[in-house]
């Protein structure tokens, strides 16, 4: 018997006690847990957009030109991003799992290639155009809020714009090596 | 046939297959391969209505498993060798536990997809179904499994 052949025989001798008799429930409940945290999802995107509305209303922003401005402008760049990353995320989960090797991974290249066009351009200028409205904003919380409040947002949205910039860098790199970990082995 | 029965005939017949080739992906870590062959079943169940019989249905899993171990593992930056291989249960000897860790650090030597052509054909997937699995011709996938044969035969010796 050569080499091969007795990493094949250890290969099928591996006949651990897989459990496959009652673990098919547990799988239709983690598909009906998914169904239900994905309508939830949907459920918290749809109440966030409704409650940004209502407090644009409820501080009466559209009285005063730069609060208007201000929080309009931060609240569509969050809305538009927000909306544009759950349509992303949705296209990934479409792509059929049950497709060739090769096939599958170049639709995998192809959606981590697109999202190159949110996180290069969409998402820098969604950025920008946040912390712009939030500067906007300043002036009018200068003027309505104490100084020692006013210093605190102004110093705490330093840290976590910083914050949020790194973490969507993580993101952004992690993707990057999953695109380049996938043209490597497509180019095989 | 209702399609839970039918999920869970195909669950049955295919879950110890799907487990071993997720270990040989993992480096032997069971755990992690539970989670990823649980992973492997949620999806064919979702895409079950999909399935129009243009392949087996072992073609459409193994599909299925070749690609949802890759992309986890685009996603981990490394995978352990698990300590306790072999659990107590089965009587497999010393001799053997340590045949099969050099067998899992020889295989994650390999390319992904080398690594994939000889997971499928450890498990005895006839060649044809390999290359509709990978998506490569059937001489290719011949001549690919002669070369990783060789090449871990060799590996597995040094070790």
């Amino acid at each position: 018997m050569n080499d091969f052949e007795n990493i094949k025989t250890s290969w099928t001798q591996d006949q651990r006690a897989f459990d496959s008799e009652t673990g098919y429930k547990e799988i239709l409940k983690k598909s009906k847990q998914i169904r239900k945290k994905q309508r939830i999802g949907q459920i918290v995107l749809g109440a966030t957009v409704i409650l940004l509305f209502i407090f644009f209303f409820y501080v009466s922003a559209y009285k005063n030109t730069r609060a208007f401005w201000g929080l309009g402008i931060m609240m569509s760049s969050l809305i538009i991003r927000i909306v544009m990353e759950y349509y992303s995320i949705r296209n990934l989960t479409k792509i059929p799992p049950y497709k060739k090797m090769k096939d599958y991974n170049q639709k995998l290249i192809n959606y981590y290639t697109s999202r190159k066009f949110i996180h290069f351009l969409v998402t820098p200028i969604l950025f920008g155009c946040y912390v712009f409205g939030f500067i906007l904003l300043l002036p009018v919380f200068k003027k309505n809020l104490s100084q020692g409040f006013y210093t605190y947002i102004l110093w705490s949205s330093v840290f976590i714009f910083l914050g949020l910039a790194i973490l969507i860098a993580v993101q952004i790199k992690k993707e990057l090596l999953i695109l380049k970990q996938l043209k490597k082995e497509i180019s095989y | 046939m209702s399609k839970e029965k039918h999920f869970q005939k195909i669950y049955k017949d295919h879950y110890a297959k799907v487990m071993r080739l997720c270990l040989g992906y993992l480096n032997g870590n069971e755990d992690l391969a539970k989670d990823l062959t649980q992973e492997v079943f949620l999806k064919a169940w979702q895409h079950l209505p999909n399935f129009r019989g243009n392949s087996t249905i072992e073609t459409w899993i193994y599909r299925i498993t070749v690609n949802t171990c890759l992309q986890e593992l685009r996603k981990k930056k490394s995978v352990a060798l698990q300590p306790e291989l072999i659990s107590e249960e089965t009587s497999i000897t010393k001799e053997a536990e340590i045949r099969f860790t050099a067998m899992y650090r020889c295989i994650n030597t390999l390319s992904t997809e080398n690594k994939s052509i000889i997971l499928l054909e450890l498990e005895e997937v006839p060649q044809q179904e390999i290359a509709a699995i990978i998506g490569i011709g059937h001489q290719a996938v011949r001549t690919r499994i002669h070369r990783i044969k060789q090449q871990l035969s060799k590996c597995v010796k040094n070790e």
